[in-house]
């Protein structure tokens, strides 16, 4: 088997607040293999963000206390902070909790997408960068005219596109999507998350999901990770998790789902994850 | 930014009117809800106050009972009014008659113009980088603690700091004049000569409200970019591995900016009350010494003139930048 795209191990994280050193991120360790999809689940300020931060190195007010990150066999702690700029969203992207609120409101879509390639020296001319603004949009989904318009002239469903396209504008290995769809109802919420899944697998690279809905995630993963309190208590197969689980916090996540999604759950998590054609995407 | 934008500049331009209409209306109606006749009220304040140096007193009852026509119905008088608002004749002024107020504003205008709008533009130019500069994690600690320095001043009021600086740079180093807006005897031209000698007259006065109101601007620019900074799209732009110069400039200062636009806007309009208080110091004929000349010497017709002006100048100031706003913030023609 190849150098897995993301190895993380034994990660601690520390918040410095008021009241003392609080630890976020306890002992973490997981890893993913090129294309994978990995589920992290678990309660409101269990630390999924604050990992997803640590990777990105965009953590506020905190620090990586101890342990590490290999992204393709490479560690990251030794790379500068210069280097790690131009890795984001080259290597690693994230596709943001907020997308209602990611988006600069006085820049049009075309110009917030097109400064990743600027930024990265990724040169083209008029032509070549409306094309590929445009293919961009076009594979999420969206209509390539989108590349003209402000952020307050779309939907929060269109939003939380814009963010994925722009996730997969410089095809990176590893996309961090952390609650990608909180914001949307729960047909969109399907839609969006079946063309994160659809243009993942063109790209064949791997995905973080964090979420909370536990039905959903199992449409999208392969694996999960169920976080408590900071620490990684359990990972798994969907299945194994669904069939068997082992920590008190996801029998009582599992245990809230309505008893027919937690048997469609369970089959359509066995072998392979839901087909995204199989959803109905749309805006 | 076509049919909705122009629908916006309608509705924008029938508020200014609103406002206009409003302003000069009132300045209309107050000398009439004032007990007595108004000239005769303004004429016996200033005997009373021993203006022995009058002039032909009983000619300038006769000429405002004539423009005023007092005897004529009040609407036909507000018609009047207009007209006379129109056509800049503002009535004359009691102290220095038969100059007429319009004039007054007319000699006066250009100079504060010049004075207060350089020095605010100057002003908010510098504090707005400083303060977008201070609100800025990645900026070096000798400027921020530089910009500290600056803030401190702003908290000092530009009369004072006019005075300080008149005192040494006038009185006691005898490098710039303590007053005027040019030499004594000398008339304005587009000539190098005139040109210096309007600057080298400004350079205490434009230097005293640059320094303190550069802190001001800071203050409100580096409040907004903190907070700014605080948003999600400025993480989303991290996150996208922009360059910081970028997120500064595009992210950052492009989005603070926005509230600090209508502040200036509102500064450019309050430009003639800003005046009054650095031309008294500075004896500088502008409009400010001369509502300050006016209110002392009761010359009602030239404060009732300036403080028109005054209002005009404010509406006029708000919509233009209600005209440029949507073209910085795309939101906002858009919204309701
Ligand atoms: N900047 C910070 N300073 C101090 N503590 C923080 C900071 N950010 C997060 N924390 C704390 O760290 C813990 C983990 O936060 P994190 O955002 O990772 O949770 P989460 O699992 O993503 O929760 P949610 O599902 O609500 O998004 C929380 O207890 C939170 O209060
Ligand atoms: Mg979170």
């Amino acid at each position: 088997m190849s150098v897995p795209v993301l190895e993380v191990d034994q990660l601690v994280i520390d918040y410095g607040t008021r009241g003392g050193v609080f630890r976020a991120v306890d002992d973490v360790s997981f890893s993913l293999n090129r294309g994978e999809r990995f589920g992290l689940v678990g309660e409101s300020g269990s630390g999924k963000s604050t990992t997803i931060l640590a990777l990105m190195r965009m953590l506020r007010g905190g620090r990586v206390s101890s342990g590490g990150m290999r992204h393709n066999g490479r560690d990251l702690a030794g790379v500068s902070d210069a280097e790690y700029r131009s890795l984001r969203f080259a290597e690693i992207s994230l596709v943001p909790q907020g997308a209602m609120s990611s988006l600069n409101p006085v820049l049009r879509i075309g110009e917030q997408m097109g400064d990743i390639f600027d930024d990265h020296g990724v040169r083209h001319n008029r032509g070549q960068r409306a094309a590929i603004i445009s293919e961009l949009l076009t594979q999420v989904g969206l209509a390539p005219e989108m590349r003209h318009h402000y952020p307050h002239e779309l939907s929060g469903g269109m939003k939380q596109r814009v963010c994925i396209a722009m996730g997969i504008a410089l095809r990176p290995s590893l996309i961090l999507a952390d609650e990608p769809t909180s914001a949307l109802d729960v047909i969109v919420q399907k839609q969006v998350l079946a063309t994160l899944g659809r243009v993942q697998q063109d790209l064949g690279a791997a995905v973080i999901l964090i979420g909370h809905d536990m039905a959903l995630m199992a449409h999208f993963v392969t694996r999960l990770g169920v976080m408590y309190k900071g620490r990684l208590v359990e990972t798994g197969s969907v299945r194994d998790i669904f069939a068997n689980p082992q920590h008190e916090y996801t029998r009582m996540l599992i245990n809230s789902l309505p008893s027919f999604d937690r048997r469609k759950s369970f089959r359509s998590g066995a072998a392979r994850p839901v087909r995204p054609a199989a959803f109905q995407e749309g805006v | 930014m076509t049919a909705s934008y122009w629908d916006y500049v309608a509705r924008r331009f029938g508020i200014m009117l609103l406002v206009v209409f409003l302003a000069v209306s009132i300045n209309f109606a107050l000398p009439r809800l004032m007990p007595g006749d108004p000239i005769e009220n303004q004429l016996n304040q200033l005997m009373a106050s021993g203006g022995g140096a009058m002039g032909d007193v009983g000619a300038m009852v006769a000429s405002y009972r004539a423009r005023f026509g007092l005897d004529q119905p009040i609407f036909t008088q507000y018609l009047v009014y207009w007209q006379s608002v129109f056509s800049l004749d503002l009535g004359f002024s009691l102290t220095n008659y038969p100059e007429r107020v319009g004039d007054a504003i007319l000699a006066g205008l250009p100079w504060t113009l010049g004075l207060l709008g350089f020095a605010t533009l100057v002003s908010f130019t510098i504090g707005t980088l400083l303060g977008g500069l201070m609100g800025w994690p990645r900026s070096p600690r000798l400027l921020k603690s530089f910009g500290s320095g600056v803030l401190l001043l702003s908290s000092v009021p530009y009369f004072l700091i006019g005075m300080i600086l008149l005192y040494f740079f006038a009185v006691v180093f005898r490098f710039f004049p303590a007053g005027g807006g040019m030499p004594f005897g000398m008339s304005a031209g587009f000539n190098l000569e005139s040109i210096r000698a309007i600057a080298w007259h400004a350079t205490l006065p434009l230097l005293s409200i640059i320094i303190a109101e550069i802190g001001a601007w800071a203050i409100g620019m580096r409040g907004m970019m903190v907070s700014v900074l605080g948003e999600d799209y400025i993480a989303l732009a991290d996150a996208k591995g922009l360059r910081p110069r970028r997120i500064f400039l595009r992210y950052g200062m492009r989005n603070a900016l926005l509230p600090q636009m209508t502040k200036l806007a509102m500064a450019l309009g309050h430009i003639v009350s800003g005046a009054i208080l650095v031309e008294v110091i500075f004896s500088y004929p502008g409009i400010g010494f001369r509502l300050y000349q006016a209110i002392q010497s009761k010359d009602y017709f030239v404060i009732q003139g300036i403080v028109l002006l005054l209002s005009v100048s404010i509406a006029i100031a708000m919509f233009i930048l209600d005209l440029i706003y949507p073209l910085i913030d795309p939101r906002i023609a858009k919204g309701k």
